[in-house]
């Protein structure tokens, strides 16, 4: 049972209550960091992105006024802290959407992976652009207008976006599974 | 509408965003278009792999440092994303830096140079030299028929 409506999380965030952001943190963290880990492809990075982002959602809470939002907003703080990292570490900045891994080791290790590994490396494989719209809606289930929300983005953009992700992971998949 | 819009249209119906006048069109195109009936399989098997490939490998690690962070304790040993920050503000400040320094190097340099060419300091030593060759030397100047002594002028 849920010890807080959305109105009472905020309330008690920005009133700096820890337990608050304890229960935050425990609502989101598990969809946070596969979003993080899928787009980063890094664990260890991952974490930090995990830390940075309820670092910056443990200072800035108080500039949150709609209940509603939150969770768009705590994704929105993350994937920023994911693709600073991913800047630092000078790899996968491109949000191009037509770019697909090429990558002949990928490519092996894809054919040689059972079902399931094989479509987590076909998301892998997918550009940041399609992966994160991926993860967003089939890991965390978030509606269109919450990924164009995190994704600075319009509806019409993401559907077309999850529709290109949709076919290229299809194309990929059917000959591993 | 062609079969490419429709297939645009199955990836929305699969999420259950399909506003309900764009699903009754699809469904009558479904009923004469077997690619789009394979297209619907096709996404909706889609679907199930990607929510049976999913994994829980959340690390336990993770809930100390952001507990510590939460609770106050900053965690005592710094990530890696702090030691690659630390990387980046060096990579970002060291080029400017070594800029300055060479400006700076080369101003000084510079007025070295400027000083000891339209001021060089042997002609200067010279030059007082001579000043007070010139006053040792001064002649006896005579007033009103008075001999006086200049060697004590200085």
């Amino acid at each position: 049972m849920n010890p807080y409506t959305n109105e009472e999380l905020l309330v008690q965030l920005r009133a700096g209550d820890r337990k608050a952001f304890l229960y935050l943190y425990e609502l989101h963290k598990h969809g946070l960091f596969q979003y993080c880990l899928r787009l980063l492809r890094d664990g260890s990075l991952a974490e930090d992105a995990l830390q940075q982002t309820f670092e910056k959602v443990f200072s800035k809470c108080s500039t949150v006024t709609n209940p509603s939002l939150l969770r768009s907003w705590i994704f929105t703080i993350a994937r920023n802290e994911a693709f600073g990292l991913m800047r630092e570490k000078s790899t996968d900045v491109s949000l191009d959407d037509d770019y697909v891994s090429t990558d002949p080791s990928a490519l092996d290790m894809l054919e040689r992976n059972e079902a399931a590994d094989g479509v987590r490396s076909a998301i892998e494989m997918l550009s940041p652009g399609y992966r994160e719209v991926i993860v967003l809606r089939e890991y965390e289930g978030a509606s269109y207008d919450e990924i164009a929300r995190i994704t600075n983005s319009t509806v019409s953009a993401v559907k077309s976006r999850l529709f290109k992700a949709r076919c290229v992971l299809m194309e990929r998949i059917t000959r591993i599974v | 509408m062609n079969c490419g819009e429709y297939k645009e249209m199955i990836s929305v119906y699969v999420d259950r965003e399909l506003v309900d006048a764009d699903a009754v069109a699809l469904f009558a195109h479904l009923t004469t278009c077997a690619a789009c009936r394979g297209h619907l399989n096709g996404m909706l098997t889609l679907r199930e792999s990607i929510h049976a490939s999913q994994r829980d490998d959340f690390p336990a690690r993770l809930d100390q440092r952001v507990g510590a962070l939460i609770l106050g304790d900053r965690p005592a040993v710094p990530s890696a994303a702090r030691s690659s920050a630390a990387r980046v503000i060096r990579n970002k400040f060291s080029i400017p830096v070594s800029i300055v320094l060479v400006l700076l190097t080369m101003a000084v340099m510079g007025s070295v140079y400027v000083t000891s060419t339209y001021f060089p300091r042997h002609e200067v030593i010279e030059k007082n030299e001579k000043q007070l060759v010139y006053i040792m030397e001064l002649p006896q100047v005579e007033v009103k028929g008075q001999a006086v002594d200049t060697k004590h002028i200085r």
